[in-house]
């Protein structure tokens, strides 16, 4: 352990090398914060005052061999991490050996079919999300286009595995290598088109005195891909069988999810169409999983994931017990020399996306348990069907241009109805409107010295809910609520130095208290592959989400430092 | 083409499915349930800012009522996720809640134990399989019965009488552990994103009677006998109705800290 230790601390060493005919590369991250409480923004007073998050990434090949493992160090976990990663050890490591007619993995694996909907064992590690499972991979391709999967594993929760044992199986064809290989003659190459097929089965023993909860659930999705020189499509279809679980209630409702995006693109103008329908398709590997513990599907949102500052204080997470919806993207490029274009051509881009709940119904029984009160264990749906509930509703749009040849400007506008009791679950919070307004501009000085600035405003409304709390209960701690201002300036002095300094305020939140200001301030030095951050941040609570899945981040103030190296 | 069809027709039948039908979602069970004489301590390890925790509290609750008075609850509020962050948040752990976590080597939140009185090694994170287990102790006859009498004395003054009553044998070393208990407080809970106000938390340890550890029951007592233990104390001021509270009394094995009997009732009777 203390070479491991070594190893994570040499973070500033960045090399590659050759071991016994072989090759080792890595990846080292340490991130530590410590911690002042701030009693005006609900940040705690931390009793290590100083929390560090670190690993080490470590794979070694040789031929057609790789052995890899991950070294994770939570001592203890940073804020609005899990507690129960507390502690350190290798929660992964595996063998593969890699052939042009099999891949057999042992130990752990990351694994993706189709869009996710079956099956996405992935690492996320902004959201503390690593479902790696522990079994037995294998990847044959027996024939030219086409590649069969087959897994058999445990996944990992913190520091030890699931209950639950997921069996999956994929088939991939992609016809146009298909045809060939079987000698039925060439094909024309100019529209690719691929079609798949997953099953997935998760094994859990029924340990409830109080349901008859299925031991094997089901789950199967069929996919179709096409990709032209002006278009591409892809769809895929999936089915759930009953699978009474934590998150949906212990519903035993079947589940399905349809998925389609489409894009046309020509030169200089694009469209990207995605819509998708999803009802009750939480699939967990342990049925009494909840929050981010042990997912073991995905599904890609339909909603733009933003990134500027103020898009990010209301995000929306995907709902998977039910909603549906449609996300288009649209953006057209301004020609050079043209009116709007200019002498150095200019971007225009706008987004809309609007997700519903279903139409359902539950069907209510008497609870045999206590025969005064009703419950409900499933529900009736219409397929495809949106209800009437508004659960998200965006749009963005965007306009970029290069004005001189030392400095491009960008600004966008966002209106946004966001359905706060749904997404952060507080009952009673209803809609939230905002209109964010956003300017950017970067000047470039010369080949090694930029400035790029960026303000933001936001407007809030949410027809008086928030105040009218507030006047009930005056200790009413919600950072979110109000109007925000932001600003960033990043003055780089390439290709090693960065400064960068954030300023948020909330300035009319309904408790006066809480109209604070929000600094971050960060420099950045980068040598080669390794990197170094150290910073003071005073952050409020909300959502962090990534690709729609979220996470509760606490309020926090402090310093934080980060070192990074790949080699 | 004959070696894919073989590999998928493996695949899919190495995976099965099990289709609960619409009238059989209940295990039916429950319903032919024969108690004998043990009751049952559900110790829950929980925490107003756990926000895990409510699904199992949920859980726990349902159990209690479902087997109404052979299931006792008794929630230990413990762990850095029960210091209050705010004036209104409510104060629910105390010497009794945090020596029982610590005696019960800290386990992670929400945890469940079983008829085992404060040990690191029978915790149950699986809150789900807690109506199982207990249905299993609940199957157990004992070799005593614990009943409990209360008295007034006055001015915040109370007295419990705890009456063992053997059927059995005593087996060596018991000891006899005597905890007050609160139902109904409101105060603030995390639930998932969601932070509740006005959650309503039960069966909320307040103090041990008896050291944390209990006390020692000293006679070797056989079939027939009975034995009464006294315990007089004031209570304590984070109680904030006194019409709520109960007393729980667990006798118990210090070697192992299994639990033989365990039982409960109102401070305040109804009349």
């Amino acid at each position: 352990m203390r070479i491991l230790t070594l190893l994570l601390l040499l973070t500033t060493i960045s090399y590659s090398q050759d071991l016994l005919g072989g090759q080792i590369h890595g990846y080292a991250e340490t991130n530590g914060a410590y911690y002042r409480q701030d009693s005006l923004i609900g940040a705690p007073d931390v009793a290590e005052k100083f929390l560090n998050n670190s690993f080490l990434n470590l794979i070694y090949t040789n031929n057609n061999v790789e052995v890899g493992f991950r070294y994770e160090s939570y001592q203890n976990p940073l804020l609005g991490f899990d507690n129960r990663f507390k502690g350190q050890g290798i929660p992964y490591r595996y063998v593969t050996y890699k052939s042009d007619l099999i891949d057999v993995t042992v130990g752990n694996f990351y694994e993706q079919f189709g869009t996710g909907m079956v099956l996405r064992s992935y690492e996320e590690r902004n959201l503390g999300i690593d479902n790696t499972l522990d079994g037995v991979r294998f990847k044959i391709r027996p024939i030219g286009g086409v590649e069969i999967k087959g897994l058999y594993g445990k996944a990992r929760t913190f520091w030890e595995l699931s209950n639950g044992i997921i069996r999956g199986a994929d088939l991939n064809v992609v016809v146009n290598d298909l045809i060939p290989a079987l000698g039925l003659g060439e094909i024309g190459y100019e529209n690719q088109v691929s079609i798949g097929g997953s099953v997935v089965s998760r094994f859990q023993e029924d340990n409830s005195a109080v349901y008859n909860l299925p031991e094997n659930v089901l789950t199967y999705a069929a996919r179709l891909s096409a990709v032209g020189s002006f278009y591409s499509f892809d769809a895929e279809y999936m089915y759930k069988y009953n699978d009474p679980i934590a998150t949906n209630l212990f519903r035993f409702n079947d589940g399905q999810g349809v998925k389609v995006l489409g894009a046309l693109f020509s030169k200089g103008i694009s469209f990207n169409f995605n819509y998708h329908y999803i009802q009750n398709i939480d699939f967990r590997v342990d049925r009494e999983a909840v929050l981010l513990n042990l997912p073991m599907n995905f599904v890609p949102p339909l909603t733009r994931q933003q990134t500027y500052l103020l898009a990010t204080v209301y995000p929306y997470g995907t709902q998977p017990n039910g909603e549906t919806g449609i996300g288009m993207d649209a953006a057209y490029q301004f020609k050079r020399g043209s009116l709007i274009g200019g002498k150095y051509g200019a971007r225009f881009g706008a987004n809309y996306s609007v997700v519903y709940g279903l139409d359902s119904t539950e069907n209510r029984i008497i609870d045999p348990q206590d025969p005064t009160k009703t419950t409900s264990l499933d529900y009736d749906v219409n397929f495809m069907s949106p209800g009437d509930s508004l659960f998200y509703r965006e749009l963005n749009l965007d306009f970029s241009k290069k004005l001189t040849k030392n400095f491009k400007f960008a600004a966008s506008y966002i209106n946004a109805k966001y359905n706060r009791e749904l997404n952060e679950g507080k009952l009673g919070y209803s809609y939230v409107n905002t209109n964010i307004f956003i300017a950017e501009g970067t000047y470039k000085f010369n080949d090694d010295y930029a400035l790029r600035l960026e303000l933001q405003y936001l407007n809030y409304d949410d027809d008086g809910i928030i105040q009218k709390k507030y006047d009930e209960s005056e200790s009413l701690l919600d950072p979110q609520n109000g109007d925000w201002y932001a600003a960033t300036a990043e003055f780089t002095i390439a290709p090693h130095y960065y400064f960068t300094y954030i300023h948020q305020y909330n300035s009319t939140n309904v408790n006066p208290d809480l109209r604070v200001h929000y600094p971050t301030a960060n420099f950045t030095y980068v040598y080669d592959a390794t990197r170094f951050m150290i910073g003071y941040s005073r952050i409020r609570s909300g959502l962090l989400c990534v690709g729609g899945v979220c996470r509760v981040v606490p309020s926090s103030n402090g310093f934080n430092f980060t070192i990074s190296t790949s080699f | 083409m004959k070696k894919i069809l073989l590999i998928i027709s493996l695949a899919v039948l190495t995976f099965s499915c099990d289709k609960i039908e619409k009238d059989n979602y209940f295990d039916e069970s429950i319903q032919t349930f024969e108690y004998t004489n043990r009751n049952v301590l559900l110790m829950e390890m929980t925490a107003f800012r756990c926000n895990n925790c409510p699904p199992a509290s949920k859980e726990a609750d349902r159990i209690i009522k479902l087997h109404q008075g052979k299931v006792i609850g008794m929630n230990v509020h413990a762990s850095s996720l029960a210091d209050p962050q705010k004036a209104s948040d409510p104060i629910l752990f105390n010497n009794a809640s945090i020596g029982l976590w610590n005696k019960s080597g800290r386990p992670d939140l929400p945890s469940g134990m079983i008829n085992y009185f404060g040990t690191s090694t029978n915790f149950n994170n699986s809150f789900i399989s807690w109506a199982s287990d207990i249905e299993e102790e609940l199957k157990i006859e004992t070799h005593l019965n614990i009943t409990l009498d209360t008295d007034t004395l006055g001015n915040n003054n109370f007295s419990v009488a705890v009456n063992l009553e053997y059927v059995g044998n005593q087996l060596e070393n018991e000891r006899l552990a005597v905890y007050l208990v609160e139902d109904g407080v409101i105060g603030r809970q995390l639930d998932g994103a969601n932070e509740i106000n006005d959650y309503v938390h039960n069966h909320i340890t307040r103090e041990t009677l008896s050291d944390i550890s209990g006390v020692e029951i000293f006679e070797s007592l056989g079939v027939g006998d009975t034995k009464i233990e006294q315990f007089d104390f004031t209570l304590p001021a984070a109680i904030e109705n006194q019409n709520n509270v109960k007393v729980v009394a667990i006798v118990f094995n210090p070697s192992n800290d299994y639990i033989y009997q365990v039982n409960e009732v109102d401070l305040i009777e109804e009349e």
